[in-house]
């Protein structure tokens, strides 16, 4: 019927398309999405706020007591993790990959909490009260699991 | 074999006008004037089940965006992803098979909704961290690649008003302020007015409207944040999201300066000039009392006026370039800018030297004035030619 190429015809560029945001989606959710799947457990001491974001419904903000703040640089940073009780704790800041042992990779804005990609934990409307609650009592630890690049990703509450 | 094409009714109706003339000064006969006027055909206004179609896609889209916010847990997150992918994928479907164009448009709303709702729906469920800028960027990203592909106005206009929502929302990240913010949508407006040059003389023509539209808004915003007092560049201004911009917007500056003729390059090299404007003003911090005590120092008072005069200028210019091409509904979304700008800045700013009556009965003046002047010298200029 036409002389183009099966390349450029129609369903063939919308395919091509979908095929290219579904890999957008991919990378873009790639370093929880590998802490998920690769990723081996800790359980993190947690306390929090409750805000609403627009677009994903409820969700807590949580602060991690036992992770390091800001040492006034900005840029990439990693927190390697040690021991402590049933827990583990952030022991200081480092600029370097450490070379062994769990660490987490995060952004450091300079100032205030480190971003680690564990900020937030998305519950619907009547959990997120329950879990402020439960939260704000500094009775919880969050299960979070962390890969070998020092991705990380929440995928729980438990008491502590 | 001829096809007939659409066209508005008032274009027709000047093309009768046209044939008529051509007629009486003898330059085509009856039959050819007959033949050309066959040829078009009016087309049809946004009737009212086209409307209904789309104001429905838009709903649902909504409600679908809305679903996902609201995270129900009825449904395992697994489930609510595999649905609103199937939403996202049967939408696409729809959009390229369904027969009626109304259903077409409403079902690629849907699907550029949809979407966007994918990829919350996955950001949520995973447990990615709220306020990241990059979702919205992958939805401009994939949406921006769904409207080529489709060669679909519809999708182009929603791809560009999410880039243009995250563009502004990783400025603002980078916590530059408002002077960054002002550059940045400048910036931001350059590639949209140089895209839209380099639609024009290409395959996809129609794609020029919108883009040109998004240059439009673009830089009008960001001139109206960089001319109000008080704004100037602190000392986190330059990012590294604001020097790629200004860089893009450079090399699709180039580009088009290289690769179209007189009117692009015309329209670009203002944009240009715009950006540069913007730069200065926010570089230029005069030393007096904050801008909402309502005094001012002498040097406050002249970048408040170098601001007016940048963004005025810069509305018309834009008027300009919108009447060339016959864009109405572009001038009168420039003329509604320069009156909400107007009115804003009369408050801030020049309430001890002109009202905001006066400032219009001023403006008033000197654009009828200047229109007067451009006409009778257009004039003499043909009369010169002759």
């Amino acid at each position: 019927m036409n002389s183009r190429s099966v390349f450029s015809s129609r369903p063939v560029l919308v395919a091509a398309a979908l095929v290219l945001q579904a890999v957008l989606l991919v990378v873009a959710v790639a370093p929880q999405l590998s802490a998920r799947v690769t990723g081996m457990e800790y359980r993190l001491a947690v306390g929090l706020v409750d805000p609403i974001d627009p677009l994903r419904g409820a969700y807590a903000q949580l602060d991690y007591p036992g992770l390091p703040r800001a040492d006034g640089r900005s840029g990439p940073v990693y927190v390697p993790l040690a021991r402590d009780g049933g827990l583990w704790k952030g022991s200081g800041v480092m600029r370097q990959r450490p070379a062994s042992g769990p660490y987490i990779a995060c952004e450091s804005a300079g100032y205030a909490r480190l971003s680690c990609g564990i900020d937030s934990l998305f519950l619907s409307q009547d959990k997120a009260l329950r879990a402020q609650n439960e939260l704000g009592g500094n009775r919880m630890a969050a299960i979070v699991k962390i890969d070998a690049t020092g991705n990380a990703a929440v995928v729980g509450l438990a008491p502590r | 074999m001829e096809s007939t094409r659409h066209v508005p009714a008032r274009r027709l109706a000047w093309l009768r006008g046209e044939l008529t003339r051509w007629q009486a000064e003898g330059l085509i006969d009856e039959g050819a004037a007959r033949r050309i006027e066959a040829g078009y055909v009016p087309g049809r206004r946004l009737s009212l089940e086209r409307l209904a179609l789309l104001l429905g896609g838009g709903f649902l889209g909504v409600g679908l965006i809305w679903l996902v916010a609201a995270n129900l847990d009825q449904l395992s997150p697994l489930l609510r992803l595999a649905g609103i992918t199937v939403i996202w994928i049967a939408a696409a479907v729809v959009g390229e098979t369904v027969s009626s164009r109304g259903g077409r448009q409403a079902a690629r709303l849907v699907s550029v909704f949809a979407a966007g709702g994918v990829i919350f729906q996955a950001a949520q469920s995973l447990q990615v961290p709220a306020y990241s800028s990059s979702l919205l960027g992958v939805w401009a990203g994939g949406a921006l690649a769904y409207a080529y592909a489709t060669a679909a106005t519809g999708p182009l206009v929603m791809a560009l008003a999410i880039a243009s929502a995250w563009y502004g929302w990783l400025i603002g990240e980078q916590n530059g302020g408002a002077a960054a913010i002002a550059v940045g949508m400048l910036a931001a407006g350059g590639v949209s007015s140089a895209i839209a040059n380099l639609h024009d003389s290409g395959r996809l023509a129609r794609f020029a409207g919108p883009w040109r539209l998004a240059g439009v808004v673009l830089a009008l915003s960001g001139l109206f944040v960089a001319a109000f007092p008080g704004v100037s560049a602190g000392p986190a201004f330059w990012s590294p999201a604001l020097g790629a911009g200004l860089a893009a917007a450079g090399i699709a500056i180039g580009a088009v300066v290289f690769l179209t003729g007189r009117d692009g390059r015309q329209e670009v090299l203002a944009v240009t000039s715009m950006i540069v404007v913007a730069l200065l003003l926010v570089a230029w911090t005069p030393l007096g009392t904050p801008w909402y005590t309502g005094e001012f120092s002498a040097e406050q008072t002249a970048r408040a006026v170098v601001g007016t005069l940048a963004y005025v200028l810069a509305a018309a210019w834009f008027a300009v370039v919108a009447a060339r091409r016959d864009l109405s509904h572009l001038v009168y979304l420039v003329t509604a800018a320069l009156v909400l700008f107007v009115i804003i800045q009369s408050f801030a700013v020049f309430q001890p030297l002109l009202t905001g009556a006066a400032l219009f009965l001023a403006l008033g003046v000197v654009f009828i004035g200047s229109g007067f002047l451009v006409n009778y010298g257009r004039r003499r200029l043909m009369e010169a030619m002759r």
